[in-house]
């Protein structure tokens, strides 16, 4: 059923392979070629990458101060800033050196308190998420319970039947070494789902958005530790447990 | 707000992409924060473009770097940082619009991607204000069909049929109109992604 190919039509064909919009027969010819000429599999890099710069060309838009403190979290330690030791002849010389230190340390400040107030504005934003979600009759407030050496963890998620998120409320979290994370599955008809990944601040709370709905089969929540990246199912120790 | 490699403000100046992704695997957290603003902008004009809700926009781009972060699913050898980027953000744009999830169809993608010579490339080298130059004057080479096609494709989702439905447009030649697009926009590129 596969008729032979001219090397020009190959580009095309690699092109839409790369578009995702081949037709099966194409895309058993496409397989075919590639299994037989290792080459263009660079060919086919070469057009994932070009696609993938589309979104270069849209216009650039502001981009919300608070975001940052919600993705990077507040930055533990200050940038440090080497002053290179120089001979200084004058006194204009001393005079315009303290002058940009002073310069240098206002800046400091005033990063810190941007990121200070963008970490609140963040903070606020997701208050008011739980407000909205509290003030809805059908939010169900789930709590969860630490277990063997997390006994002291607590907290509880709150869902609305039909919202897509959820959001995760604990406190005494432990925290966790270099590549592990905890993550939120919700058990349906008895198998468990990822709902989410999370990790304490440093001091042991945790308040975020979780890709959380409500469905009808949900019969508890689960968190585990899991080791980047996570598997389709738990693998990690279980350390936190509710029922609904 | 462009980022430019020379001008390193933070611990780790003019560090690239996959210094920067190492340094953030084996725990640096601070490579999160220089790789955001490098291209927390890109991200979030990309979600915005395809999302339209600021909101949105704003979950999906906390999303992307989390998973960035947590998952560590980019391997430096398969393609750039900024189209792992762009590719995971189109495609958890796409899946909130028809609210359904193919993650798993985007690392399945992803994971086809492979490439023996992972060296940056003068396009990756150039500020992100060059690339969207670069990128900009690329499309508006193509003949306004191919570009509009690509276009409909990449940030509306919509598929060949789709697309040939709403333009009333042959199916056929909705997509000999995206290949020869693409086509073309890697041949205007070809000098910076060699």
């Amino acid at each position: 059923m596969v008729e032979p190919i001219r090397p020009e039509h190959w580009q095309e064909l690699i092109a839409g392979y790369v578009l995702g919009d081949l037709n099966p027969a194409e895309a058993e010819v496409v397989q075919q070629l590639l299994a037989a000429h290792p080459d263009l599999v660079g060919e086919v890099h070469q057009l994932q990458e070009v696609l993938a710069a589309m979104p270069y060309s849209l216009p650039e838009v502001p981009l919300p101060a608070h975001l940052r403190s919600a993705v990077v979290g507040t930055p533990a330690q200050a940038t440090t800033i080497s002053v290179r030791p120089q001979r200084r002849r004058r006194l204009l010389q001393v005079v315009g050196s303290i002058a940009a230190i002073v310069l240098v340390a206002i800046a400091i400040d005033n990063v810190r308190l941007r990121q200070q107030l963008a970490s609140t504005q963040a903070q606020a934003a997701q208050q008011k998420d739980l407000i909205a979600m509290l003030q809805e009759s059908k939010t169900q407030v789930v709590s969860l319970k630490g277990m063997d050496q997390m006994s002291d963890a607590s907290g509880n998620v709150v869902i609305t039947p039909g919202h897509p998120q959820g959001i995760v409320i604990l406190q005494n979290l432990p925290a966790l070494p270099p590549g592990k994370i905890y993550q939120l599955w919700s058990v349906v008809d008895g198998k468990k789902v990822a709902s989410g990944q999370f990790a304490g601040n440093p001091r042991g709370n945790v308040f975020v958005k979780v890709p959380l709905s409500v469905s009808a089969g949900i019969t508890g929540l689960v968190v585990t530790v899991e080791a980047s990246p996570t598997p389709d199912r738990p693998t990690g120790p279980m350390v936190m447990t509710s029922s609904l | 707000m462009a980022f430019d490699p020379t001008k390193g403000r933070s611990v780790c100046p003019a560090q690239s992409d996959v210094e920067l992704f190492l340094a953030l695997k084996s725990g640096e957290q601070a490579a999160l924060g220089l790789l955001y603003d490098r291209y927390a902008s890109l991200v979030y004009r990309l979600a915005l473009r395809i999302l339209v809700n600021a909101q949105e926009a704003e979950d999906l781009t906390q999303e992307v770097f989390l998973h960035l972060w947590q998952r560590q699913s980019y391997v430096p050898g398969r393609g750039s940082l900024s189209s792992f980027l762009t590719t995971l953000t189109r495609s958890r744009a796409i899946d909130r619009i028809r609210a359904r999830n193919s993650n798993v169809r985007f690392l399945q993608r992803w994971s086809q991607a492979m490439s023996s010579d992972s060296s940056p490339t003068p396009f990756e080298l150039a500020s992100l204000s060059q690339r969207s130059e670069y990128v900009q004057t690329a499309l508006v080479q193509l003949p306004e069909k191919q570009r509009q096609v690509l276009e409909l494709a990449y940030y509306e989702g919509l598929s060949q049929s789709e697309i040939a439905a709403r333009l009333e447009t042959p199916l056929g030649t909705v997509k000999s109109w995206s290949r020869q697009g693409l086509l073309n926009l890697r041949n205007h590129l070809k000098m910076l992604i060699e």
